[in-house]
């Protein structure tokens, strides 16, 4: 270490200090803290001249002024550099460090914005209510949707200001006070107020399941606030109790165990068909406001099957029967406070039709659609592909592309039908719903086919009012379960625009960055996408391993069933699964109480780390329930969750697990083969290898 | 808050001189959009007392824990082990980073702390490889067989590193242990603030370490050596050696052959390489020789990118965790820059930095302009060796 006179004083300062403090019989002297300094050493010297960073430069020499100029005067003998000498000296920097805090910049900006002093802050403003106005995308970014009292307000409408403001000044007691502040980072935190419900069933579940034990229990539960039994959750009159529940405890998510009973036709909100409706219908709760731009509060839903599910195939073991009711709604309570509930996205389509086809219906739609301000683009020849790209269907048509928000296909004959359909891909059975007038139909969402039997003028004015009120209709309201992408978190790898069979997630370019976007109107929110982004960057309010995580870490939390093995987790998906796994319970097949199905959207959803929590959390075998691959409700989840399925086997197998306790099991909507089958089957080979 | 302040003290926050160096040369500060994302403006936090803002900040579980900071703070502040530190503090109450890849790795990292475990892990070994029951000697295969199967679709094949590896030590006349029950080093949890599965990991591998008389531990993973090496002292029985396999390659008797006389059958136009410094080798370990003794000596043209050995750039995620838009971005600048280095090849020392650096290639739109074939040293010494020097080894 090089040692210079300044150390040397400051050593003779500490000597002086030391002695002083002697002198005074002091106990020790207040040490000055040496603080380190940058040391570029030789051998750093060398290996950044090794490595090209610093080439070995000569000082450049001060210049002095000759001999003969210095006589018959006193002008300075040592001269200073010249331009090119001071750079030249400048280029030695060894670039040790990139600020050394000289300071010189702050004096070189003429605007004096650079502050040396300034360290970070942050700023708490408390608010009733807040006007978000920038671009929808960055709000929701900011997952901030949910919020009550909070609007959103267009950045473009110029008038849409006066109305949001006036309806936020409504909102509150008292008169606002509106400030206007640019936020850089705002944060939002919803306490958990949980509600739970035990439905009766009229003596049904009530027979088995002690009703008022679960009840006691859920009352102490993380986050639930209440917890109520009711004789029928699925009578009208319920309804309004249950809406009263919500509004007097102020829940933001509700538990309902009950049954399924879409065979009566009544509004529950179990069975499979149903429940779609009911999450729609969630509004009864708490109105969404329809009014512009803002984002209104409701409740999230959470359905546990406590009938088909607990009460029915355990009749004969009421206390397993209660236990298992007590866990299942545990583990869904824990899945509701993982879930965050809100309205679905509204999003103006825009108002465009691609009639294609040679039948003559289609100058009939074209007409009619014109005639109400719709665009139409009408495509004679038939296309060998109709795509579905993010939000539009897109058509090529002599090398130009068309595109538009929604589809009307005039076939001329039963051949051209077929071929369009084709063109449509998939076999269009999935969704074939009747809408009103004959021979039309609406094949997928937005799209409506005109039978060539029917009466052209009649069928080619229907598909235009159908077009045009699907049009109005949808722009009002996608999926509330669609998935949401966290733009800091995405990698724009397009693992998900691979994997999406809709064509809901695209690549956007921003000054921001590239990220992707979903598009929520077509999103269906099967949560592949979510399984398959190596970034864990997509998230969906109810399709979440975060959720499922939640309710896996409750199954068997509090030491619940510990002695019995072999504990089974099947992850059944809504759809064909779940209607087995109900259909069992309806016709009370019994199964061990220790086979515990928890319900996921599609097997697409469940990814290999979800797997490994299952086996984490004390499962001893994991059992994948879905639909055939070409059953699938969302035409591509089932058949992705074959990669998945195949890289959890291997991580299971590593994990010293035999391939028993992992499975993949699609049922036909036909098969005989029904859950309990399935389940039990796969719980005796687990027991013969896990003994 | 008492561990708070005994963080401050113990890793020398309350030195910092608030000059800025931290920020301007973090790879997290340089892409992260969000605020507070500077290490210097954490550092403040700390000394402020602002403990609940602390926990919150973004840069909490962004940060790399590089050491690219604390290399050139000019007031000695151990970042890294702050911020690792502070983890384990905001773990206290319940926060956490991202997971990445479904959390398949920290879940892995749960389940093998069960002290029951019976993996079935070494399936990879073939008849090439010769390893013993009862040599003093382990190879630390580490994560290897759990990334095979979660990689293996972007063509990184991990395992060959670690069949390479043990055929390197084979050549060295070296027949190593490769243990069954063996558990991951932990490092991921250390570093993510997870202590308590730390302990328990380590505590499974120091006992087996412990009944097998081992006295050295090599691996090809960097993250490995690093946490065995300087970790794991603070267990009982800490008395093995630790390296990494190139160090034991620089030094051995057995390769000398190959760095006495370089480039056995080296091509007419050799291919020209760069190498990535990974930070646990480099910065962490110290070691930047070694693998650049090991290229030269394969007879590769190596030719250095601007930022190498200890100013090297990170590969831009740790951890299994808090993974997105920034980390890409890094990894494409570094992607870039061993481009214009000439590179057709960039090796790296490190199986997590192939990775990384294979996965920021996975792009629709980028993907031509930073393609880059990444591979990790220990398997291209195997690639190369059979074809030149293998005899010459043997023959010694």
């Amino acid at each position: 270490m090089t040692f210079f006179v300044v150390d040397a004083i400051a050593e003779g300062h500490r000597a002086a200090r030391s002695i002083d403090c002697y002198l005074r019989a002091e106990s020790g002297i207040q040490e000055a803290v040496r603080l380190p300094t940058v040391e570029v050493g030789a051998e750093d010297c060398r290996e950044r001249v090794a490595s090209g960073c610093s080439s070995p430069k000569a000082r450049i020499q001060i210049p002095c002024m000759p001999l003969e100029d210095r006589s018959l005067n006193f002008k300075e003998v040592d001269l200073t550099f010249s331009e090119t000498q001071a750079r030249l000296e400048a280029d030695r920097c060894l670039t040790c460090g990139p600020c050394s805090e000289c300071m010189a910049c702050v004096q070189a900006c003429s605007a004096d914005a650079i502050r040396h002093d300034q360290t970070g802050f942050s700023t708490r403003i408390d608010f009733d209510a807040v006007i978000y106005s920038d671009d929808l995308e960055g709000f929701r970014a900011l997952a901030l949707e949910n919020v009550a009292g909070l609007y959103h307000l267009d950045p473009d409408d110029p008038i849409g200001g006066l109305s949001i403001s006036a309806e936020a000044m409504a909102g509150l007691s008292e008169q606002g006070k509106l400030i206007s502040q640019s936020i850089g980072r705002v944060t939002w935190e919803a306490p958990d107020r949980l509600g739970i419900l035990v439905c009766e069933c009229g003596g049904a579940i009530s027979s088995v399941v002690d009703v008022e034990v679960v009840c006691d229990q859920a009352a102490a539960w993380p986050g639930v606030i209440a917890s109520r039994r009711l004789s029928h959750a699925c009578l009208p009159e319920s309804t309004q109790v249950i809406q009263a529940f919500v509004d007097n405890y102020a829940l933001n998510a509700v538990v309902l165990g009950a049954c399924s009973c879409c065979a009566l036709d009544q509004v529950c909100y179990s069975c499979t068909y149903q429940r779609v409706r009911a999450r729609q219908n969630l509004g009864m709760f708490s109105q969404p406001r329809e009014k512009l731009g803002r984002l209104a509060e409701s409740t999230s839903f959470e359905f546990v099957n406590l009938r088909e599910q607990c009460a029915w195939p355990h009749a004969d073991n009421p206390d397993q029967a209660t236990a298992k009711a007590a866990a299942l709604l545990r583990a869904a309570a824990a899945r509701a406070r993982g879930i965050t509930a809100g309205e679905s996205i509204r999003k103006p389509l825009s108002r465009s039709v691609l009639v294609i086809g040679q039948g003559e219906a289609g100058t009939t739609c074209q007409q009619a659609l014109s005639r109400m301000g719709i665009e139409v683009q009408l495509v004679r020849r038939v296309p060998d592909k109709i795509i579905r790209t993010g939000g539009w269907y897109a058509v090529s048509d002599h090398g130009e592309t068309c595109k538009a928000s929604s589809v009307v296909l005039t076939p001329v004959s039963y051949q051209e039908e077929n071929s369009l359909l084709n063109a449509l891909g998939g076999d269009g059975t999935g969704v074939v719903t009747l809408a009103a007038g004959a021979g039309l139909h609406a094949l997928r969402p937005g799209v409506f086919s005109c039978s060539s039997e029917t009466d052209p003028q009649t069928i080619g004015n229907a598909a235009a009012v159908q077009a045009a009120a699907w049009l109005g209709r949808v722009a009002r309201r996608g999926l509330h379960n669609h998935a949401v992408v966290t733009a800091s978190r995405c990698r724009a790898c397009g693992t998900c625009i691979e994997v999406c069979g809709n064509g809901a997630p695209e690549l956007v370019e921003v000054e921001a960055g590239r990220f992707v976007c979903i598009d929520p109107l077509v999103c269906s929110g099967c949560g592949t996408c979510i399984a398959h982004c190596p970034s864990g960057a997509i998230s969906n309010r109810l399709a979440t391993d975060v959720g499922l995580e939640h309710s896996l870490n409750t199954l068997w939390g509090d030491g619940n069933g510990k002695e019995d093995r072999p504990k089974v987790v099947v992850l059944t998906c809504n759809w064909n699964a779940y209607q087995s796994l109900e259909r069992a319970g309806a016709n009370r097949e019994g199964y061990s109480p220790t086979i515990f199905p928890l319900r996921v959207a599609c097997l697409g959803e469940i990814s290999a780390g979800g797997v490994l929590q299952a086996f984490h959390y004390g499962a001893d075998g994991v059992l994948l329930l879905g639909c055939q691959e070409d059953e699938c409700h969302y035409g591509f989840g089932s058949r992705s969750a074959e990669d998945v399925f195949n890289e959890g086997k291997h991580l299971v197998r590593l994990l010293g697990r035999r391939d028993e306790t992992f499975r993949l099991v699609r049922i036909a909507i036909e098969d005989d083969t029904n859950f309990v089958q399935i389940a039990e089957n796969f719980a005796s080979n687990l027991r013969k290898v896990t003994k | 808050m008492d561990s708070l302040s005994k963080s401050i003290t113990q890793t020398r926050v309350w030195q910092c001189l608030d000059c800025g160096k931290c920020s301007a040369l973090c790879p997290i500060t340089k892409w992260e959009a969000g605020s507070y994302a500077s290490p210097r403006l954490l550092v403040d936090l700390a000394s402020g007392g602002r403990e609940e803002e602390l926990l919150q900040a973004p840069l909490l579980w962004a940060c790399l824990t590089c050491k690219r900071c604390s290399e050139l703070c000019p007031a000695d502040v151990d970042f890294p082990e702050f911020i690792r530190q502070l983890r384990a503090l905001a773990r206290e109450d319940g926060l956490s980073g991202t997971c990445t890849h479904s959390a398949i790795f920290q879940t892995v990292g749960k389940i093998m702390v069960d002290p029951d475990l019976q993996q079935d892990r070494l399936r990879w070994l073939d008849d090439d490889c010769l390893v013993s029951e009862d040599s003093d000697v382990v190879f630390f295969v580490g994560c290897l067989p759990y990334f095979a199967p979660v990689f293996e679709k972007w063509g990184v094949d991990v395992l060959d590193t670690a069949r390479s590896a043990i055929k390197i030590l084979n050549l060295m006349g070296i027949q190593p242990q490769v243990l069954a029950d063996e558990r991951c080093c932990g490092h991921d949890q250390r570093w993510q603030g997870d202590l308590e599965t730390f302990q328990r990991l380590a505590e499974r591998n120091m006992d087996l370490f412990s009944k097998r008389g081992t006295k050295l531990v090599v691996t090809a993973c960097p993250e490995c050596a690093r946490t065995l090496k300087f970790d794991y002292k603070a267990f009982n029985g800490h008395n093995f050696s630790v390296r990494h396999i190139t160090e034991l390659i620089a030094e051995s008797e057995g390769f000398k052959a190959l760095f006495d006389h370089p480039n056995p059958g080296a091509p007419h136009n050799p291919l020209r390489v760069t190498y990535h410094d990974p930070c646990r080798l480099g910065r962490h370990l110290g070691i930047y020789d070694a693998p650049r003794k090991i290229i030269a000596a394969l007879g590769f043209d190596l030719s250095e990118m601007e930022r190498s050995r200890k100013r090297s750039q990170c590969c831009g995620t740790s951890c299994w965790t808090a993974c997105g838009q920034a980390n890409k971005n890094i990894q494409v600048e570094r992607l870039e820059e061993a481009r214009a280095a000439g590179a057709e090849l960039l090796i790296t020392a490190c199986v997590k930095c192939q990775i990384h650096f294979t996965c920021a290639q996975i792009d629709p739109v980028l993907g031509n302009e930073i393609e880059l074939k990444v591979q990790d040293l220990v398997s291209m010494i195997a690639d190369y060796l059979p074809s030149t020097v293998k005899g010459m080894v043997r023959d010694e």
